[in-house]
């Protein structure tokens, strides 16, 4: 081959390496996406709340969900007067009467706001379902929503499929890991797998050698999804709930 | 222009490489004409290369060589190298399909590139395109065991005596060890298959990186 040629042959394999249909790499893109858009979307309603409750401060404090709050707020509107519903709180309530252009804008923010919610629920519904496709087995012992997680911290299943168990317990929590070994004092427990249902629940003595053993299962989870038979994840998953209630019953 | 080494230029403290695809920039970077020909600045900033220029590094790339280049990242570097070798080839090595795409846009408006989408901890993937022996090595993989990735890749692609290029970034390495104390580690391991021509941290343009230039012994001790 002349120079020439492996350039075209390098381009060629190159290009048909990225055009190809990865699941994965899709479903790393939709979790941190969706992640990046939950976090706004609580930052965006704690603004929407600090603002609406200049009018009806009473409504803000007593409806805690903010799924519920922007529901109401959609169907019923904005204003005092017409929520009807809540006749109690308004009796009585501190807040500042409203002009028709405050409300109108006020209204477009919950607009926005639902309209954003939706996206996320699609999105979560999407990464539940790419997740449980391409990693059953991990989707089972993690749930689908962390078991991507943890695969993008990873770098893909394939490479989390090779790396040690000790590394997926760590991961989420580099910055941790860093200044411990840097400065030293106490090594971090979990990282990202504190999330799991069986971690966060323990005395926080007891959630490192959760995380540990958990963090075995998803290596083999994750190399049976890559490498193996698809349906050990339950078994895995009953393996965790032994210990965890082995742990928690101490 | 003054050419301070082999296809490198420098004005007012700026560095210079000959624009092998005229009128086009690759990463923002300023073109200018000087004598009816077209410059491109060096950012040493962006590139370890052009920081190590920058410090006095006679980086010793010959027009006609082929290079071998891990870590190719979008082709900022690459695209210089490509100025500066211009009858000569380079495989650039990438491990992440994120930015290989610039580096397959650059390959296909510069007729020395061949861009490979790999890893480079496994010389051998790669080895039905780049055939035979490389004049350099270049490399600059921010990875633990860079010292020994580099190795693997000479000994199977790097020609005796060719010359080898090195950017290692302390940190990469350790974060807890004091970075000299790395960067004589990493010396150890490659001193049995390279003989050190020169060694210069990459300050004020990189925090803990030393630009190791060096001669390979090949198979001869």
């Amino acid at each position: 081959m002349d120079k020439e040629e492996i350039r075209k042959k390098a381009l060629q394999d190159t290009r048909e390496e990225l055009e190809e249909l990865n699941k994965i790499k899709l479903l790393m893109k939709a979790v941190e996406t969706l992640d990046r858009m939950q976090n706004n979307q609580y930052k965006q309603m704690e603004s929407f709340r600090d603002w609406y409750a200049v009018h009806f401060p009473e409504l803000e404090r007593e409806i805690e969900e903010d799924d519920q709050l922007l529901r109401i707020l959609n169907s019923k509107g904005l204003e005092r007067n017409d929520l009807d519903a809540f006749e109690q709180l308004r009796e009585g309530s501190t807040g500042m009467g409203l002009e028709d252009k405050d409300v109108k804008i006020l209204e477009n923010f919950v607009t926005s706001l639902q309209s954003q919610q939706d996206f996320i629920d699609d999105l979560e519904d999407y990464v539940r379902e790419i997740a449980n496709d391409e990693m059953k087995n991990l989707s089972i012992l993690l749930d689908p929503i962390l078991a991507a997680r943890l695969t993008r911290l990873a770098g893909g299943l394939e490479n989390m499929a090779k790396k040690p168990a000790s590394t997926i317990q760590m991961l989420g929590a580099e910055k941790a890991l860093f200044r411990f070994l840097r400065e030293g004092g106490n090594p971090p427990k979990h990282g990202i797998l504190f999330e799991h249902e069986y971690v966060s629940p323990l005395h926080p003595d007891e959630r490192g050698k959760m995380a540990r053993f958990i963090a075995n299962k998803a290596v083999i989870a994750a190399r049976l999804d890559q490498y193996g038979d698809k349906e050990k994840g339950e078994d895995l998953r009953e393996e965790c709930r032994e210990k965890f209630e082995e742990i928690q019953s101490k | 222009m003054e050419e301070i080494q082999n296809r490198i230029f420098e004005r007012g403290q700026k560095l210079y490489t000959i624009n092998a695809n005229p009128g086009e920039t690759v990463y923002g970077e300023n073109l200018r004409t000087d004598d009816n020909t077209e410059y491109r600045n060096w950012h040493p900033s962006r590139s370890k290369a052009g920081a190590a220029i920058m410090n006095q590094v006679e980086l010793g790339l010959n027009p006609d060589d082929e290079v071998l280049y891990l870590g190719a990242a979008s082709g900022t570097t690459v695209s210089h190298f490509s100025d500066i070798v211009k009858g000569g080839f380079i495989y650039g090595v990438e491990y992440s399909d994120t930015v290989v795409r610039d580096l397959v846009n650059l390959a296909e408006e510069r007729k020395n590139i061949a861009p490979i989408l790999g890893d480079a901890r496994k010389p051998e993937d790669y080895s039905d395109l780049v055939l035979g022996q490389v004049d350099v090595v270049f490399q600059d993989i921010s990875q633990s065991d860079q010292p020994e990735i580099f190795l693997k890749n000479a000994e199977k692609y790097l020609k005796e005596d060719g010359l080898g290029l090195l950017a290692v970034k302390a940190h990469s390495i350790s974060t807890s060890r004091d970075e000299d104390e790395v960067f004589d580690e990493v010396k150890e391991k490659l001193k049995d298959k390279f003989k050190i021509l020169d060694q210069t941290k990459l300050e004020p343009y990189e925090k803990s990186h030393l630009f190791l230039k060096m001669r390979f012994k090949g198979e001869k001790q």
